[in-house]
């Protein structure tokens, strides 16, 4: 836990409420009362919503918890295909597939640390080019085949062998986003064990969490098409039932290897917009929503919802055109850094569903580093000095771009005018040129215009290698993506590769906190925010894990 | 008759050819292409060169569209880049349930139109009158969307009578009853406006009538005012009644997107509008055609009422 307030209220998770309080209470009455003046008016359309809602979790024992998801539909349902819809996505999926590796999505003090999944355990070979897996015993898919190095091998053939008949182009394609590869070669050495040749070393566990398996028999049997509706994956909850564009319903696995989840029924239905989700809330049709409107959070804590906001790898910034006068000057850049007022801005425009971003990594991150502290904190008279000694005292006028909406993009139209009337107090201009998502990508993909002094973007990464491409070379447009500003700075491209090559994960998360260090100081971004997750759960559900993480289970909640 | 219908329908090929032409070039002028709406910021250059290709994006505009429409002449919409399925079995899928909010609204617009509009005529500048066409006033001054939302806090929030939203009850269907409280709310915030302007048509159009010398020839004659309105003076009314019915239903249909989200409906409003957001082109094309079909048969059905209830227009075609 960092010393940085994020101990004060509203960014812990709240403990949870007694059944009987004062607000259970009065909607029971208010139900009650709904009842007789419906059946007074007549109205034989306007039974309780929440009746049908009592008698499927009275009958229950684990009870059933219906999560109201910010997507628009149903994702696909294949495995790693499902983030297509973003990471949002993959939080369907996770529930019936798993990895290689795993993250411990019941550590809640701090990141989910990785370990085994359906490999028990790995060897890596002193070059750090051979993996040699061992599976876990007595693993079986949902549709009762076993999982074993077959299965495993016949997994990454499906996703980094073009020449094989599973190969498929569009779970390759996004998987590549977890780990790039090339495989050279693999190698099955017997029913549970087998071995993954890389062209390079990559000593790195934590991109095969990402690489979630699914059943080849099914598969085969059902096509690509058919399986994206109906998947079988080893998760400890199975695949029930699609109602197109309206919900997806898993139940338990019996046969699951590990401990088993305790619902009767998860269901997740689509509910794309954030006052809709509060309403269905509210009205007892969900009882867990995600991705509340910050105006929302005081409203549900009063009505006695449990809000939840917990850091995770997520940070808003933008990425400062480093060709362009004058952010070529550091000065200028750290100027810019020191004017914005992330304090009143957490509280006022985005109700403290976000924290002040003082550094890259978030509280709660392997690479957090307490060090740093409250770096470029609120100092308006300093970014007026460091703009007057970088020959600037008038302040300047620039264009930014930014999206209207997008991947956890928070509200980024009031979050940038609220920069924006920051940096007028220092004399600094900007125009601000607003795009929808899908079109701002495409641009911000080809890398900063030379006439634009900043783009927006959120980043939700987490592990080492992405730092590589935030802030190496080889993350500049075209050859990489992700470093659209073009930041250069050998010395942080000679640690990167240093820390990749690291085969104790200590070091390489000290030598990543080095990297930070530099870039801190350099100030490549204007360091915005770290969004908080925000969650809100009916006072019914219990058991849930809030983690330091996008990835959170299902596995111990319960609902009475 | 026989012959103006073979032409009607004829011309509905060149129109949907036409629609498909511009969705597929708007579609191309905007930037951003799936691939980058399905790989994210993060993804490898070498990633999304191959997933362009493996989609056929690679190839010269006119070379896609050609397969596309090929491959539509031959009762296949391609599939979904997102979703990888069928657009034909997703987009019918999600027009049914749009198609089921649209006749529910219209129920709601023609029913309550054509009452306040009747009432409002027959009492004219009476308190009737004056408080039918406020409220018509109001429906069509307030947007259907807000309408929506604050129908949902008081009526599903407040007082929980009425779902918030969704097709069904996610945890046990209600069948056909469950169906219907869904549509309440819905049906409302989508139909208040084509209610409101339905009225005030009505309401025009009777009065226009009532004025007419056969009306005062009938009261003459000693018929009930009851037996003039119902059995004379609506009949007359009708033709220009009808024709805002027929348009009102059609903007219902395309307008439906901002109720589909606020009440998470899953019609093809809100398929249209996620495949714009991850230019999921086969699927936009797909919802487009579909939607742009339903509209031009609706205007050809209430074309074909008029014939049926208007004689002169049937000899005009004659």
């Amino acid at each position: 836990m960092s010393t940085r307030g994020f101990t004060s209220s509203g960014t812990e998770e709240e403990p949870g409420l007694p059944e009987d309080t004062e607000h259970e209470d009065r909607l029971t009455r208010r139900v009650l009362l709904t009842r007789t003046a419906g059946a007074a008016a007549g109205l034989a359309l306007a039974q309780p919503a929440v009746a049908a809602w009592a008698r499927a979790s009275s009958e229950t024992k684990g009870g059933t918890l219906v999560y109201g998801m910010e997507l628009a539909d149903i994702p696909s349902l294949d495995g790693n295909v499902a983030l297509a819809a973003g990471g949002a996505g993959l939080r369907v999926t996770r529930n019936m597939f798993e990895a290689l590796t795993a993250y411990d999505l019941h550590v809640a003090d701090r990141e989910p640390p990785i370990g085994p999944g359906l490999a028990e355990s790995w060897k890596i070979s002193n070059d750090g080019k051979t993996w040699t897996f061992r599976l876990r015993d007595g693993v079986r898919f949902h549709d009762g085949t076993p999982f074993n190095a077959d299965a495993a091998i016949w997994n990454l053939r499906r996703l980094y062998d073009k020449k094989s008949p599973q190969y498929y182009q569009t779970a390759a394609s996004l998987s590549t986003i977890w780990f790039p590869g090339p495989i050279l070669g693999l190698e099955k050495v017997n029913g549970l064990t087998f071995r993954v040749h890389f062209a390079r070393s990559r000593p790195i566990v934590e991109e095969f969490a990402n690489l979630l398996m699914v059943s080849p028999t099914a598969v085969q049997k059902l096509g690509n098409e058919r399986f994206a509706v109906e998947p079988v994956g080893t998760g400890p909850f199975e695949f029930k039932q699609l109602v197109k564009g309206q919900k997806v319903e898993m139940v338990p696995y019996s046969g699951y290897w590990g401990e088993k989840a305790k619902l009767d029924r998860l269901i997740m239905r689509p509910i794309p917009d954030p006052s809709a989700r509060v309403a269905a809330l509210r009205a007892r049709e969900a009882n867990m929503i995600i991705v509340l409107p910050p105006d929302a959070v005081q409203s549900l804590r009063n009505a006695g919802f449990k809000v939840l906001l917990k850091s995770y790898p997520h940070s808003w910034v933008y990425h400062f055109n480093m060709q362009k006068k004058p952010y070529t000057d550091r000065r200028v850049r750290q100027a810019l850094n020191y004017a914005l007022d992330k304090e009143t801005m957490m509280r006022d425009v985005l109700k403290r569903t976000a924290i002040p971003a003082y550094e890259v990594a978030t509280p709660g991150s392997p690479f957090f580093d307490t060090a740093i502290g409250e770096k470029y904190k609120y100092d308006p008279d300093k970014a007026k000095k460091l703009l007057a000694a970088a020959g600037l005292p008038g302040g300047f006028s620039d264009t930014w771009w930014v999206p209207v909406n997008g991947s956890g993009e928070m509200i980024p139209v009031p979050m940038s005018e609220f920069i924006q009337s920051n940096l007028r107090e220092v004399g600094v201009k900007i125009n601000l040129k607003t795009f929808e998502w899908t079109a701002y990508l495409g641009e911000f993909f080809k890398g900063i215009r030379p006439e634009i002094g900043a783009y927006q973007q959120s980043w939700g990464l987490w592990g080492s290698t992405w730092w590589g491409y935030l802030f190496g070379t080889i993350g500049i447009p075209p050859r990489g993506i992700a470093n659209v500003g073009r930041y250069r700075n050998p010395q942080v491209d000679r640690i990167y590769d240093l820390a990749l090559s690291q085969r104790e994960s200590k070091n390489r998360i000290a030598l990543v906190k080095k990297i930070q260090g530099i870039v801190m100081e350099d100030a490549p971004w204007l360091f915005v925010a770290h969004d908080l997750n925000s969650k809100a759960l009916s006072p019914k559900v219990h058991g849930f894990i809030n983690t330091h993480h996008w990835w959170f289970a299902f596995d111990t909640v319960t609902v009475a | 008759m026989l012959a103006y219908l073979v032409k009607r329908v004829g011309f509905l090929a060149p129109i949907l050819l036409g629609v498909s032409i511009v969705v597929f070039l708007l579609i191309q002028v905007a930037p951003g292409d799936p691939t980058t709406s399905l790989l994210g910021p993060t993804a490898t250059v070498q990633a999304r060169n191959d997933l362009r290709k493996e989609l056929g994006l690679n190839q010269p505009l006119p070379v896609q569209y050609g397969k596309w429409l090929w491959r539509t002449l031959h009762g296949d919409l391609g599939t979904s880049i997102a979703k990888n399925q069928p657009v034909l079995s997703l987009a019918w899928n999600r027009f049914q349930n749009t198609l089921v909010l649209t006749l529910s609204s219209a129920i709601f617009a023609v029913v309550v139109g054509l009452g306040l509009g009747l009432v409002a005529a027959v009492r004219q500048f009476s308190r009737i009158d004056r408080a039918a066409m406020g409220t018509a006033l109001f429906f069509t001054a307030i947007p259907g969307y807000w309408l929506g939302l604050v129908l949902v806090v008081l009526l599903a929030v407040k007082v929980q009578w009425l779902p918030s939203g969704g097709m069904r009850n996610v945890i046990e269907n209600g069948g056909f009853p469950d169906l219907l409280r869904h549509l309440v709310l819905p049906s409302l915030a989508a139909g208040s406006v084509a209610a409101g302007i339905l009225a005030r048509t009505v309401r025009a159009s009777i009065l226009e009538v009532l004025r007419l010398d056969f009306v005062q020839a009938l009261r003459a004659q000693g018929l009930s005012e009851v037996q003039i309105i119902g059995r004379h003076v609506f009949r007359n009314a009708l033709p220009p009644i009808l024709g805002m019915i027929g348009l009102q239903v059609g903007y219902l249909l395309s307008g439906i997107v901002f109720i589909e989200v606020v009440f998470s409906w899953p019609g093809i409003g809100l398929l249209i509008y996620q495949s714009i957001a991850e230019r999921d082109l086969p699927v936009l094309l797909g919802g487009v055609l579909i939607v742009s079909l339903a509209f031009v048969l609706i205007n050809l059905i209430v074309d074909v009422l008029h014939l049926v209830i208007d004689p002169r227009i049937r000899h005009e075609v004659a």
